[in-house]
């Protein structure tokens, strides 16, 4: 090799020699999560029989919910290797999306949305706008268009049955966050308020199922009424902010309530997380995954959203059984020459998704297994990285059959379709009545068809 | 929101003003033309004017520049719908990216114009026309320093990595000296020593990065359940951990029970405990009807419980979690009535700056004097909080994110082409990297030094471990005494070339902007933009060609800097990259580690030249002498950092004035460190914003002679 490019093509020759064919292995929970585990012994339901078989005694579950969630894959993705050839019977013949092979049927991949590019910072707003609820010219969050995005307009409306409105869930591994917010969050309850996202699993188990004692609803009932007080001497924009706060404190409020009730009816369970958490990619996607697949299990909540990593996130990561070494993802994207090495990550992020479709698969009860009661997207808010394009989105659901998705097929959009079109037909879906969500001008009708 | 009519006035009195004196200057204005000017639509005698001789040939249209096609903004009407976008354009304008540099450049007196009839539009579509913050939470840093000086506590309850050094028993504030030795015990190593002082006490939640701004913003801070339940379990953590007798001074006076007492006599006491509390908690007097309301509820715990202690320890939870603690209000609107700044709430601007925490009890007092109305009283006590051991959090929280040195812990270079970097996490340069910066910053505060030495100093500070590892000959280091290798024994050195010194050239900033494999002039040239001019390059585009594709037009490109030089052939690229890259090619002479070199890795030479402020450069040592020789470039850089640090938003038109006030006084003082923090605090930016109202009583003359004489 010539001396002189050293500085990179030495490093792609040294990936590519190192790189070998991504496939998952058969994989338990147990070896997901196994490591330095720490055992967490808390009341909860059987996990390891199947819900079938203890349908009969406590209901967790209540008949036909609706469920949703939302995994995201920062940066874009190489879009010649994602999209399978138009119109082509062999529809899964894409280089990106074959691990989806083995979930065909379970699944629906739709090509040809788009959404509209507002002149600034490309990657900030893909992913903080991927699912608002404000058309892209309002620009009502200083340079962005961000209004509660869809999972909190559905939470609002369906998250009312469950302890958690909805859950936010991030494998961002920053020991402190090193990109803004806008970069680093999906789920937002309307201008400049976002949800945050949890990314520590231990975090989140002990949110979900550990004690609640340090609320205390004396101390609650105070600083309510200290916020109430406070609020009459507030400005416009000052109560907005408080309340964020009051809002916060009154969803604790309603959670304690909740588990009130449904706290009785849970046994026992050994579940263990790896202390540290694995850096890996993988495990750590997985390992968060099993969470959200457990908060749905247990009715904690019906509606997640699960960030992949921030957008324009340059921290090397290791992507393993893709790579040897920890690579920058949105770096190689925006370098051509990286192509191949990027679509391989694409297929990894695919690999994840269809490990958490398995495991949704697995837990049934009287309406069938969960999978078929939850729709789980996975997208992205760039198409091509490289060049930050809004064009032909990388967009795939699985499951809702229950709910009449016809899967195991792909739909190809009218031009221009918008991204917006999708969201108010998964809306409505839900159950939220709404005639127009963004800048949607209609429906995704096909894939009920 | 209403707005206090005097400042609308004000603001629209000088627009006014600069609109006269701009006109005066052309010579071809009467203040009579003037007022017929004002009642004129605008958008045709400024705005159109403006875009047709300089914006609209490029940005028109389907295919318009940037995706952005000026064309479609034909009316006042139009620009008033979309002001963010404006915003952006303004400051690309203002910053001279755009137009173009080898485009034809507006007269600067039409750019002074626009930005003035965009500024009135924006105050017209009901913008105030003094930028003033929301309230906001408290960050992390605030959080953690307020709880634990309200709890009186004395050692170390919180660690988290961007204390980035934890014994630092060598820092001394008052003796206004750094020492020659220092033992910099670093976060990572503390934590492997030494137990937690509350085990168990759950991390308070890390908060939003804010792109050129800083983590105490009031746009970034927000509420969420996840964090408002992680304030619940910290409170309550705290208080019911069995080191808290031991380790709060409030333990012993406010949490055990008076001997010999009735109930009654044990309520009353709790109240008059809690009021006292609660002042400094909500720093500022409660109201009696929020003493009301934590005796009620320490009195029905009482009444449940029996127990005095626990039901102090509940209602202590509570105040800590009551919004009037959470939430800063010292820069929001109910920080000041139309009089004047609350004397309260200018405390907690004070320390919330300096400390990044609540005032101490003697700035509590000097509020109730209030002798916080004066420039003098502020002075006083900022000199007394500058000799305060609380102020590394000016080093540590503004001066390590002003740096950005968080990304040098990140920062991952490739384990082929470096492994020594990986050879062993105890004298892991990145944490000695990280270390040297933060040195250095805390000797350019308390030492007090003109702060053109953040540019370049002929001193700093150095261990074994950034000797070897930059290969220096520790011959060419005066002061230097070996020391075994590792990352916390420093040394105060003297340079004896222009590699080392100051921020620019120090391992932290070369590794943090550099890709794995190689140097990035690109990385390297925005944070030089960034961070010693605070004039952040705009983010690229959408549909930009990568370096790579343009890089295949060509035939055999042979380095970086040449690579980026056929990536700024291109016409869209070089707009920003023009002015980007050669900062970073300045640096070129070292590589991707931070250490010297003299040529590429394929033996060709570095090319390390390049032109700002119209002086050419060879080299790092030249590049740096031209921002010495240009001081004024760096010095507002640096204020305008500071200020957004001390006023925890981004800097808007409205405060270029105060702005370069407080750069003309900092200049006349000698670039003292102390003079840009003192300018800061008595400026009217940081007073803001009634003081204005009064002064506009007082008399117009000054204000006009003061305009006129900024508006050149």
């Amino acid at each position: 090799m010539p001396k002189r490019n050293r500085d990179k093509s030495s490093v792609q020759a040294s990936i590519r020699a190192q790189r070998r064919v991504t496939r998952l292995p058969a994989m338990s929970r147990r070896a997901a999560l196994k490591g330095s585990a720490a055992a967490i012994a808390l009341p909860f339901l059987d996990i390891m029989r199947p819900l079938t078989s203890i349908a009969s005694a406590a209901e967790p579950v209540a008949e036909k919910a609706k469920r949703i969630a939302f995994m995201y894959i920062p940066n874009g993705v190489i879009s010649h290797h994602w999209h399978p050839t138009e119109g082509q019977p062999n529809w899964l013949d894409s280089q990106s999306l074959k691990p989806l092979e083995a979930v065909r049927d379970d699944v629906v991949v739709i090509n040809g949305l788009n959404r509209v590019y507002v002149s600034g910072e490309p990657h900030s707003q893909a992913a903080s706008c991927w699912m608002t609820s404000s058309k892209p010219h309002d620009r009502i969050d200083g340079s962005t268009a961000i209004n509660r995005t869809l999972d909190q307009v559905i939470a609002r409306q369906v998250g009312r049955a469950t302890p958690f409105p909805s859950l936010e869930l991030s494998c961002n591994s920053f020991a402190d966050n090193m990109e803004p917010k806008l970069f680093d969050a999906i789920s937002w309850y309307g201008p400049s308020h976002d949800a945050r996202s949890e990314n520590d699993p231990h975090r989140v188990f002990e949110r979900l199922f550990g004690d609640s004692d340090h609320f205390n609803r004396s101390v609650l009932d105070t600083v309510l009424e200290d916020a109430r007080s406070l609020n009459k001497q507030l400005g416009t924009e000052d109560r907005r902010k408080l309340d964020e706060y009051m809002q916060s404190v009154r969803a604790i409020e309603t959670r304690l309530d909740h588990q009130a009730d449904s706290r009785t009816n849970l046994g026992k369970i050994d579940f263990k997380i790896p202390d540290p958490v694995p850096t890996n990619r993988g495990e750590y996607l997985r390992l968060m995954g099993d969470l959200m697949v457990l908060a749905f299990r247990t009715d904690q909540t019906r509606i997640v959203s699960l960030m992949v990593g921030p957008e324009r996130w340059e921290t090397p990561q290791l992507y393993d059984g893709v790579f040897e070494k920890p690579v920058q993802h949105h770096q190689m994207t925006h370098d051509k020459s990286y192509d191949e090495e990027v679509a391989l990550i694409d297929r990894f992020h695919v690999n994840q998704y269809v490990y958490l479709i398995n495991r949704l698969k697995e837990y049934q009860d009287a309406n069938g297994s969960l999978l078929d009661s939850t729709y789980f997207v996975l997208g992205s808010g760039i198409s091509d990285g490289n060049e930050h394009s809004y064009e032909n989105l990388p967009m795939v659901i699985a499951g809702g059959s229950a709910h009449g998705i016809k899967t195991g097929r792909q739909i190809q959009c009218e031009k221009d379709t918008p991204l917006a079109n999708m969201w108010l037909s998964l809306a409505n879906e839900m159950g939220v009545e709404l005639n127009e969500f963004a800048d949607s001008n209609g429906r995704i009708s096909q894939y009920t068809d | 929101m209403s707005q206090h009519p005097l400042k609308i006035n004000r603001t629209f009195l000088i627009i006014a003003l600069v609109w006269v004196t701009s006109i005066s200057w052309l010579g071809n204005s009467t203040l009579h033309a003037q007022q017929v000017a004002a009642k004129t639509d605008e958008f045709e005698t400024i705005a159109r004017p403006f875009l047709n001789a300089w914006c609209i040939d490029c940005h028109t249209g389907d295919d318009a520049e940037a995706g952005l096609d000026m064309s479609l903004f034909d009316s006042q009407k139009d620009v008033e719908a979309d002001l963010n976008t404006w915003r952006s354009i303004i400051d690309a304008i203002d910053h001279e990216f755009m137009p173009p540099a080898e485009e034809e450049q507006p007269v600067s007196i039409w750019v002074k114009r626009l930005k003035g009839w965009y500024l009135k539009t924006r105050i017209a579509a009901g913008e105030p026309s003094w930028p003033v913050p929301r309230m906001r939470r408290l960050n992390r840093t605030e959080y953690e320093n307020t709880i634990t000086d309200l709890l009186r506590i004395d050692s170390l309850l919180f660690t988290n990595a961007s204390q980035i050094v934890l014994a630092d028993q060598y820092f001394n504030a008052a003796s206004k000296k750094m020492p020659r030795y220092v033992l910099a015990m670093t976060y990572f190593s503390y934590r492997q020593k030494r137990p937690p002082l509350v085990p168990g006490l759950p991390e308070v939640p890390s908060d939003p990065a804010v792109e050129h701004g800083y983590s105490n913003d009031h746009e970034a801070l927000s509420f969420s359940p996840l964090q408002t339940e992680r304030y619940f379990e910290m409170a309550n953590a705290i208080v019911n951990s069995k080191k808290f007798p031991k380790i709060s001074g409030l333990w012993k006076p406010m949490f055990l029970p008076p001997n010999d007492t009735t109930d009654a006599q044990q309520k009353l006491a709790a109240r008059g405990h809690l009021r006292t509390f609660l002042n400094r908690a909500f720093r500022r007097d409660a109201t009696e009807q929020e003493v009301d309301r934590y005796a009620n509820l320490f009195n029905q715990q009482f009444s449940e419980t029996e127990n005095y202690t626990e039901a102090m320890k509940i209602s202590v939870t509570a105040v800590l979690n009551s919004p009037s603690f959470l939430f800063r209000q010292d820069f929001s609107k109910g920080s000041f009535d139309e009089q004047q700044v609350n004397q309260f709430a200018m405390a907690s601007r004070l320390s919330y700056f300096l400390w990044a925490s609540m005032p101490d009890d003697r700035l509590f007092q000097a509020a109730r004097e209030g002798r916080l109305g004066t420039r003098e009283g502020l002075v006083k006590e900022v000199r007394r909080m500058m000799n305060d051991k609380k102020i590394k959090s000016l080093a540590t929280d503004f001066g390590m994110q002003w740096l950005k040195v968080a990304s040098v812990s990140s920062a991952q270079p490739d384990r082929d082409l470096f492994p020594e970097y990986y050879k062993s996490s105890k004298i892991n340069p990145a944490v000695s990297m990280v270390v040297e910066q933060l040195l250095f910053f805390e000797t350019m505060m308390i030492e007090d030094r003109n702060i053109m030495e953040f540019i370049h100093s002929d001193w700093g500070y150095i261990n074994e471990n950034l000797i070897q590892w930059y290969k220096l000959d520790p011959k060419t280091i005066l002061g230097y005494t070996p020391k075994e290798l590792t990352s916390e024994d420093f040394f105060r050195v003297k340079w004896s070339n222009k590699h080392k010194g100051g921020v620019i050239t120090s391992g932290a900033t070369l590794v943090s902007t550099s890709a794995t494999t190689r140097t990035s002039p690109v990385y390297r040239g925005a944070w030089i933009l960034d961070v010693i001019f605070n004039r952040p390059p705009p983010a690229p585009p959408a549909n930009v060609p990568s370096l790579t594709q343009a890089e295949e037009h060509s035939e055999k490109p042979q380095n970086i800097v040449e690579r980026l030089k056929i990536h700024r052939q291109d016409a869209n690229c070089a707009v920003c990259h023009d002015r980007i890259d050669p900062m970073g090619y300045a640096l070129e002479g070292f590589d991707a580690v931070g250490r010297v070199r003299k040529q590429y890795d394929n033996g060709t030479t570095i090319e390390a030249k390049g032109t700002i402020f119209n002086e050419e450069f060879d080299g790092a040592a030249r590049f740096k002498n031209v921002i010495l020789r240009n001081e004024r470039e760096f010095i507002q850089g640096f204020t305008e950092h500071m200020s957004k640090y001390a006023l925890g938003r981004r800097l808007e038109l409205q405060d270029a004035e105060e702005l370069k006030k407080i750069v003309d006084a900092v200049i006349s003082r000698g670039n003292h460190f102390s003079a840009v923090v003192e300018e800061i605090v008595i400026s009217d930016l940081f007073r803001s914003p009634p003081i204005f109202a009064t002064r506009e009583e007082d008399s117009d003359l000054p204000n006009e002679a003061k305009i006129s004489s900024t508006a050149k």
